[in-house]
């Protein structure tokens, strides 16, 4: 009883001396309640048989019934490969090119050409995924794409139908991938660059150090730490698959499946005609606790191994 | 230090729990996933709501459909409003929405309980009525067949009530529209008198799509050698997706070309002679379908069809438009006007001698959403919508006066000369057909569209001038295979297209990919699913005597 009196006081008292921030972090915190927090509870739609009459709360247990929809498919090693797989190119090479192009940008002496070049990188980013798909429409369609149109202008007789060529996506997905999320990463780690004293290099100036030896030993350990969170978080969505990629870009070809079909479309195009609430929330709640884990296990190993870069 | 980060917790849950208290209140179909938030806003933006001005002693309802927005669509709605209105009495809002947004958003809108009144179910638009009935998302209007829906029961054949119905409940009021699936295949008249075809053309009959397209040979080669300017011959086959050209055989989960892993003959019909009566088999495990893919593959090496999707060489249709373009294929027409693409040429419709009668509930149904207090209305309106021959010529044509005008014929057809639909490559509001519009039996044809015996025609041909399936009044409940069928599904979606629309490099991948794709099938518990469809079948003959 004394504790809680102590404690209640001394939330007292620091409500009194900062409740201007508690007031500043009030719509962030409602925000996140709201969009967050109370959707969780639409999670028991994927233990139930949902009905519209019944709703998430008076709808039938289903039990585990729902979970076996994602695993009776053959194809369902096919699609975990495929979203596991890309997310790790995704990440390993979107990492690696924004902190090249994050270090390139810095490196230049002109701010306003660094501007230049920083708005051009980022621009993709703010680009929908649909008039991405268009682009890339208008580049391999069939009979009017442009390189079939060049093709032919060069003599080629047959048009070749890019989405039926199966080993041509993988690495046209990642390029998509990389061209739409390097730059706006790349500003993320420009940030962090541009907070690293100048003292550093200057000394390793002094001490003779060439500029390749500057990004090695001055540069990229500065970037550690928020490398090591933003890798954490990443992670996390590994089994979530980018489905405005995935399904807009490739236009949801049968034929490209193999290669493109991930848990996000699967699940999309196996059950928009079969009005199954609750095999769909199984299938985002099965999403969710992987990425969960993996979160959790991820931050453990670096906790272990370089305490001072986890995340919690 | 402990005890300000506890401080600060507990601030947190405390301003948490008074949120939390806040968002929960309401009813108990509350509904607070990400997906109820997408609908919502799913359903508002894609509104393009009209209404007569609204009053408290009027009850108002909401209409949603899926006919897709002419250029006049406001002005035809708000007309059509207040129509509805001085004959029932009811503000009506008609939401018009497009038909790819319908698909994608109408069973997230439904399940999550938002304020329509009226909608349609079709299995090709996702939302078939026995899904409906199982997710609780309809309710039945049984009570009102005779009473409220009286004058639709008078009009509408008697046994087209099948379609709406399930479990012994009515679910709605059937769309009456063909009830016979029939092809047709279009030609540019014109353009075969330059290329002296015409003779040839005007001595076309066929029956099934094989044949038509060996007749078709000679032909091309004409207009080949005639020098007129190229586009392709001919649209894809209907396109080789449609296999129903190929054999009289019912596809158990509706009217959906890629569902007919579950399929029957059709007795008394030529069927897919492979297969006896009476069993459910997969279609495109047969020697049929495997010879089909065969011949799309070499009607596209021949230049018969193209070998591109037409929405990708033809997107805006400008060769049909233009004149460029021999012919094409259709569906569910009985005629057409000579000058029904263009005043500067003439088409010739000829139609295939078959008419096979569908057999399941897969043409849609009419139908009240679980979540709507005014199920009297909307009765009202479905009755209305069914029965008034003004209402379903307006619907279709627009205004009286602005989009068109009576025939000279006592009111039997209409005409659009001199109205915002005279240019028919540019109309103000015009739809042929119209399926969402209902009972299509009661319009005034226009006659820019058909003869004046449009109805009478196509009523012979669904009622006296087709086969049906025994079957008809069958719906195969999934539930107990679901997963094999989304499974399934997916199979098809990836093999379906490879194999029939003729485009694999050689005739030998397509015996690889065939022999693939029923693998796959297979191996996705195919026999599973075919199983459930024969015992449910089985039930149903013995349940009605067949």
């Amino acid at each position: 009883m004394e504790k809680v009196r102590t404690l209640s006081k001394a939330l007292g008292k620091d409500l009194k001396r900062n409740w201007i921030l508690y007031l500043m972090s009030l719509p962030s915190i409602a925000l996140l309640i709201i969009f967050n927090y109370i959707p969780m509870m639409g999670q028991l739609l994927a233990f139930k048989k949902f009905t519209v009459k019944g709703g998430i709360f008076g709808s039938p247990w289903n039990g585990i019934q729902n979970f076996k929809f994602l695993f009776t498919t053959t194809d369902a090693w096919i699609i975990t490969r495929n979203t596991v797989a890309y997310n790790v190119v995704f990440i390993a090479l979107t990492y690696v090119c924004a902190i090249a192009l994050a270090i390139a940008l810095s490196e230049l002496r002109s701010k306003r050409a660094a501007k230049v070049f920083q708005t051009i990188f980022i621009m993709p980013h703010f680009l929908s995924i649909a008039i991405v798909a268009i682009i890339v429409y208008a580049f391999l369609g069939t009979t009017n794409g442009f390189v079939n149109v060049v093709r032919r202008f060069f003599g080629a007789e047959k048009n070749i139908n890019w989405y039926y060529n199966v080993p041509f996506w993988p690495p046209l997905l990642v390029f998509i991938h990389l061209w739409k999320g390097v730059g706006y990463q790349a500003v993320v780690f420009l940030a962090s660059i541009s907070g690293i004293s100048a003292e550093y290099y200057e000394a390793a100036m002094l001490d003779g150090a060439s500029k390749m030896q500057q990004i090695r030993y001055i540069t990229l350990p500065h970037l550690r730490s928020i490398t090591t969170i933003l890798l954490i978080m990443a992670v996390g969505s590994i089994f979530n698959g980018d489905f405005g990629l995935f399904y807009t870009v490739t236009q949801n070809t049968g034929q490209l499946y193999p290669v493109t079909q991930v848990i996000d479309t699967y699940v999309y195009n196996a059950l928009i005609n079969l009005n199954d609430f609750g095999r769909s929330s199984a299938a985002a709640f099965y999403q969710s606790i992987v990425g969960f884990s993996l979160v959790m296990l991820s931050n453990a190993v670096v906790r272990k191994l370089d305490p001072d870069n986890s995340l919690f | 230090m402990t005890k300000r980060i506890w401080s600060r917790v507990l601030l947190m849950l405390l301003v948490a729990a008074l949120v939390f208290t806040t968002a929960c209140g309401g009813n108990s179909n509350t509904n607070t996933t990400a997906a109820a938030t997408t609908a919502a806003a799913a359903g508002s933006t894609t509104a393009a709501a009209t209404t007569a001005a609204p009053s408290d002693e009027i009850p108002s309802i909401t209409w949603v459909l899926c006919a897709g927005k002419k250029t006049d669509n406001d002005m035809v709605m708000e007309h059509l409003s207040q129509y509805i209105l001085e004959k029932i009495n009811v503000n009506v809002t008609i939401n018009n929405m497009e038909n790819a947004d319908y698909k994608e958003k109408i069973s997230v809108m439904l399940s999550t309980g938002q304020d329509i009144d009226m909608v349609t179910c079709n299995g090709s638009y996702g939302n078939p009525i026995a899904d409906m009935v199982k997710i609780e998302a309809i309710q039945p209007v049984t009570q009102y067949k005779d009473t409220l829906l009286a004058d639709a029961v008078a009009v509408l054949p008697e046994n087209i009530w099948k379609d709406a119905t399930y479990d012994n409940e009515i679910w709605g009021v059937p769309l009456y529209k063909n009830r016979v699936r029939n092809y047709d295949f279009i030609y540019n008249k014109t353009m075969a008198e330059a290329a002296g075809v015409q003779d040839q053309m005007e001595a076309l009959k066929w029956d099934w799509a094989p044949e038509l397209m060996e007749a078709l040979y000679p032909i091309k080669e004409a207009v080949d050698n005639s020098g007129i300017p190229s586009a392709p011959f001919l649209t894809q086959c209907w396109p080789a997706t449609t296999v129903r050209v190929f054999a009289a055989m019912d596809i158990l989960q509706g009217d959906n070309q890629k569902k007919a892993y579950a399929s029957v003959n059709i007795d008394g019909e030529e069927a897919i002679p492979s297969q006896e009566f009476g069993k459910v088999y997969n279609l495109y495990g047969t020697e049929e379908y495997l010879e089909w893919c065969k011949l799309s593959w070499q009607w596209v090496q021949d230049g018969l069809i193209p070998a591109d999707d037409m929405k990708n060489i033809d997107p805006d249709n400008a060769f049909k438009n233009n004149g460029e373009l021999f012919a094409w294929t259709s569906s569910g027409l009985t005629d057409l006007d000579l000058h029904s693409v263009s005043p500067d040429f003439e088409t010739i419709l000829i139609r295939s001698t078959k008419a096979i009668g569908l057999a399941n509930a897969s043409n849609g149904v009419y139908c009240v959403p679980t979540a709507s207090d005014n199920v009297e209305e909307a009765c009202k309106l479905m009755n209305l919508t069914n029965s008034d021959s003004y209402l379903s010529t307006s619907m279709r044509y627009g205004i009286e006066g602005t989009h068109w005008k009576w025939g000279e014929d006592g009111q039997v057809t209409v005409g659009f000369e001199g109205s915002r639909n005279a240019d028919a490559s540019n109309r103000g509001y015009y739809y042929w057909y119209g399926i969402e519009w209902g009972n299509l039996f009661i319009i005034n044809p226009a006659k820019e569209s058909a003869a004046a015996t449009f109805v009478e025609d196509l009523r012979a041909l669904n009622e006296d001038g087709s086969t049906v399936s025994k079957y008809y009044g069958f719906i195969f409940d999934i539930a107990e295979v679901t997963e094999y069928v989304g499974a399934i599904d997916q199979v098809v979606a990836q093999y379906f297209d490879q194999c029939g629309n003729g485009r694999l490099p050689t005739v030998e991948d397509i015996d690889a990919t065939f022999d693939a794709f029923n693998q796959q099938m297979e191996a996705n518990g195919l026999a599973k699913v075919i199983e459930a469809a024969q015992a449910q079948l089985e039930a149903y003959a013995a349940a009605n005597n067949l």
